[in-house]
């Protein structure tokens, strides 16, 4: 079920009142079993993957708990991380893993055969399997106490704001609150329904509105000049900002509106004015959740200088392949990788320069600042965006073609014309992308619905028309699902 | 009791949206820009001018068939009177064929055996049947070649009649009629309430709407059609010379090309004489009168025709059979393709197959 879709607007009231009026020992069954139900929308048969993995995690975690040695709890875990991944490998991995296996021999000239799969990938199936790696992690860190009751434990992996795009939850936030019962209460319902509001906003007009300029341009690249592919780029850093930043605002919301605090998953990403700052504001669940379990078991940074580069470049990279089984994807997080790099590498030098300076808090020197890490951002976006890598090439070779005729009089209006952006409401868009910066900028460091709901009551409620407004005549009620979920 | 009261207050505080809502419906109901609810865009203003009294200029660039159906939508009575057919039987007006009742021309340019059915049915559809139904009886409903039928009929919308209503349920239809949960659906669309905004902002500047005629009726340069269904052909049309006229008759007999509609017209097809039957014993079961009307040809053509007689003779069985119809149902008959025998004469007609308005009334008795 998708969260901008009519069944949705029943689902969630139907969900909600459910919840308040049962009594508390069934609060936990009721919301596990609507979250399979939301889940089952998609592909019912898909349900018992997450059951699959529900299971063995758990009694992993049982195992864990229960054994006296270290090696028999080490064993326990690598037993519940290999089910886990081999199911992510088999659902996700393999056919891109035979495909290559079977060039890369055809090369040589050896002729292999890799028997295929024709298998739907499950939507959501790398936010829950790392949910429930993370949490095997944590029992067997003595992180977290292992979770005795498997109607809670189940409802942890499929709680149905976050299952399939997150933000992957840690155990230690998600689990106590499961046993904490919230009741109605309206200021924390009414900011929870503010946030979805938003976020409502943020993919029905923003994300999708671009979308359709992005498609365009990304599906034939060679049909469109530098300036388009630019501007294509630039709409596509937006597109799935506000798709997953906008998911993300939804399932936070309706989790808060049931009495649940899940974590802060993107803030402000593109005001970053570092590179560094920008990863920890992007994707704040699955960055945090790499850094725990990948880069810090790697070493992290403890190991010298070449080791934490090593270090960041492989978790980069392992990023990149979470997000797809593409060579597009491993490219995005090797570039980003390198951005990191050379920005921890820069980073005494920019310090003397912004102390010498007095830079820190210079508006000026940190708009620059962040325009260029939006603008590297961007160019990573292109590997992550293509259909193919030959794509992604030919984009950025072309970007700058036609950079003599950028500035001429009428040349803007022409490029802008052919990807259709004055018939497809592309000013509205531009508009509201503003007012979505306009609004992170402001809410300073507090959340956006937070920070409406303690306004004046005029004001809340011009923004609340507002937003109702915008996304009643600007937003796509197509059932266009999230960038995200294909992850 | 403080949730409960939580609950109540965030109720209320969500009955503030409830504006939005209701614009939102009403645009998605009175914009309308699939014609749901009222019908299709031009088509649904000629109709709106029409129900106001007015007559249109501009008829001929309006789809005919869904300006009827929109009519039938929106007329909020059903006329006493509604006659079918072609052309041939659009002059007739309520004025000559039953003053005092209401009436509609449900004839289409061009009307075929699709047409003669589908002409009730949107007024049936929309439980506005008439009291009379007039079956306008041209020739080549009998001829089952495709060159007698029209491209822009129906079809749909007969296979729906004939199958649901008449029993023939081999013929089977797809239905683009909107449900009434579809259409509740809209209301309440985003989606459709977007399209009504786009329709609504819509740049009009090049499009050709209906005009409401100013002036004589019977001095237009164009078609003009009236509020009561008829049409009246335009001045220059209407006010040919004879000579003008027996240079169209030639034209229209040409020796080389087939009567209009008459392809290799044998015999009567026996499925729509099946058809017409069931028609009008359904038609009667539900107490509806029903009037046979046979439009005459100018004599003219009529002669040509049975100088040719070899060529398509099912045409002259038509009028036998529609009188042995009449006979065997008890229905009143009018007119004869056969002007002649009417004691019609040459200036009766403005061409072969349509007679001047003014003189039909020397063939159609007013109706009681």
């Amino acid at each position: 079920m998708l969260f901008n879709s009519l069944e949705f607007l029943i689902f969630f009231p139907v969900v909600t009142l459910g919840y308040f009026v049962i009594p508390k020992k069934l609060k936990n069954f009721w919301l596990l079993v609507t979250s399979y139900y939301f889940y089952m929308c998609w592909q019912p048969a898909y349900a018992l993957l997450i059951l699959f993995s529900t299971i063995t995690t758990f009694l992993c975690s049982v195992a864990i708990d229960k054994a006296k040695l270290k090696a028999a709890k080490k064993t326990c875990l690598t037993v519940s991380i290999c089910i886990n991944l081999a199911i992510l490998f088999l659902f996700k991995y393999y056919g891109f893993f035979s495909e290559n296996v079977v060039n890369l021999f055809g090369k040589i000239g050896i002729e292999v055969n890799m028997p295929v799969f024709d298998l739907l990938l499950p939507v959501g199936i790398s936010f829950y399997t790392f949910q429930a790696l993370g949490y095997a992690i944590d029992v067997y860190r003595g992180d977290v106490e292992r979770e005795k009751s498997f109607i809670t434990y189940a409802l942890f992996v499929s709680f149905f704001p976050q299952l399939v795009a997150g933000p992957i939850e840690r155990s230690k936030n998600l689990l106590p609150q499961f046993k904490q019962y919230s009741k109605f209460d309206y200021a924390r319902v009414r900011e929870g329904l503010v946030l979805m509001a938003w976020g409502f906003f943020k993919k029905m007009v923003i994300a999708d509105g671009v979308a359709s300029f992005v498609t365009l341009v990304y599906n034939t690249p060679s049909n469109y000049g530098g300036l388009q592919l630019v501007i294509a780029t630039i709409l596509f850093a937006f597109q799935v900002y506000c798709d997953f930043g906008g998911y993300s605002d939804i399932a936070i919301g309706c989790a808060k509106v049931l009495g649940f605090k899940l974590m802060r998953n993107f803030n402000k990403p593109y005001f970053s004015t570092t590179l560094q700052g920008y990863w920890r504001r992007w994707h704040v669940s699955l960055s945090s959740w790499f850094s725990d379990y990948v880069y810090i078991p790697l070493g992290g940074s403890r190991k010298g200088t070449v080791r934490t580069y090593i270090n960041l470049l492989i978790t980069f990279l392992v990023s990149g392949l979470w997000h797809g089984a593409n060579w597009t994807f491993v490219f995005w997080g090797l570039i980003n990788g390198i951005y990191v790099c050379v920005s921890r590498a820069m980073r005494p030098a920019r310090t003397r320069f912004i102390e010498k300076h007095k830079l820190q808090n210079n508006i000026l020197y940190n708009s620059f600042s962040a325009l260029v890490v939006f603008l590297l951002i961007c160019f990573g976006y292109i590997f992550f965006r293509a259909n193919t890598f030959s794509d992604a090439m030919y984009i950025t070779t072309h970007l700058f073609s036609d950079f003599g005729s950028w500035f001429g009089s009428g040349y803007l209006t022409a490029q802008l014309t052919g990807i259709t952006f004055f018939t497809k409401n592309g000013v509205a868009l531009v508009c509201s992308i503003v007012f979505m910066l306009a609004a992170e900028l402001w809410e300073g460091k507090d959340e956006l619905s937070a920070k409406i709901c303690r306004q004046k009551a005029p004001i809340r409620w011009v923004f609340y028309y507002a937003i109702v407004l915008l996304v009643l005549f600007y937003g796509n009620f197509g059932k266009s699902p999230f960038v995200y979920f294909d992850f | 009791m403080k949730s409960l009261k939580d609950l109540l207050k965030l109720s209320a505080k969500l009955l503030l949206f409830v504006p939005i809502f209701a614009f939102m419906v009403y645009c998605n109901y009175r914009i309308d820009p699939s014609g749901l609810f009222f019908g299709a865009g031009f088509e649904r203003i000629a109709s709106e001018y029409m129900l106001e009294g007015h007559a249109i200029k501009g008829y001929e660039r309006l789809d005919g068939r869904k300006l009827n159906e929109v009519y039938a939508k929106n007329v909020p009575y059903a006329p006493q009177v509604l006659i079918n057919g072609s052309s041939r039987s659009m002059t007739i007006t309520g004025d000559i064929l039953c003053p005092g009742k209401t009436f509609y021309n449900a004839g289409n340019v061009g009307g075929d055996r699709y047409d003669f059915f589908t002409a009730y049915y949107i007024f049936a559809k929309e439980n506005k049947e008439p009291e009379i139904m007039v079956l306008s009886m041209d020739a080549w409903l009998f001829n089952a070649h495709e060159e007698a039928i029209d491209e822009r009929s129906d079809k749909q919308l007969y296979y729906q009649f004939i199958n649901e209503e008449l029993g023939f349920t081999e013929y089977t239809y797809t239905s683009d009629d909107a449900s009434d949960h579809e259409k509740y659906k809209a209301l309440v669309s985003p989606s459709y309430f977007q399209a009504a905004i786009k329709y609504y902002l819509r740049d009009t500047s090049g499009e050709v709407m209906p005009e409401i005629v100013n002036g004589d009726l019977y001095n237009q340069y164009e078609v003009v059609k009236c509020a009561d269904g008829s049409i009246v052909y335009d001045a220059a049309y209407a006010n040919r010379t004879n000579d003008e006229i027996s240079s169209s008759l030639i034209v229209e007999t040409y020796a080389g090309v087939p009567l209009m509609n008459m392809d290799e017209f044998d015999s009567l097809d026996p499925v729509f004489m099946e058809q017409l039957e069931a028609f009008i014993e359904y038609l009667q079961n539900k107490g509806i009168r029903v009037i046979l009307y046979l439009p005459p040809y100018h004599e003219y053509w009529y002669s040509i025709a049975q100088s040719r007689a070899n060529e398509h003779a099912g045409f002259f069985e038509v009028e036998n059979y529609c009188r042995s119809i009449a006979e065997k149902y008890g229905l009143e008959i009018y007119g004869s393709y056969d002007a002649k025998s009417l004691g019609l004469v040459f200036e009766d007609f403005l061409d072969s197959y349509h007679m001047n308005p003014k003189s039909l009334h020397k063939i159609i008795p007013v109706l009681e």
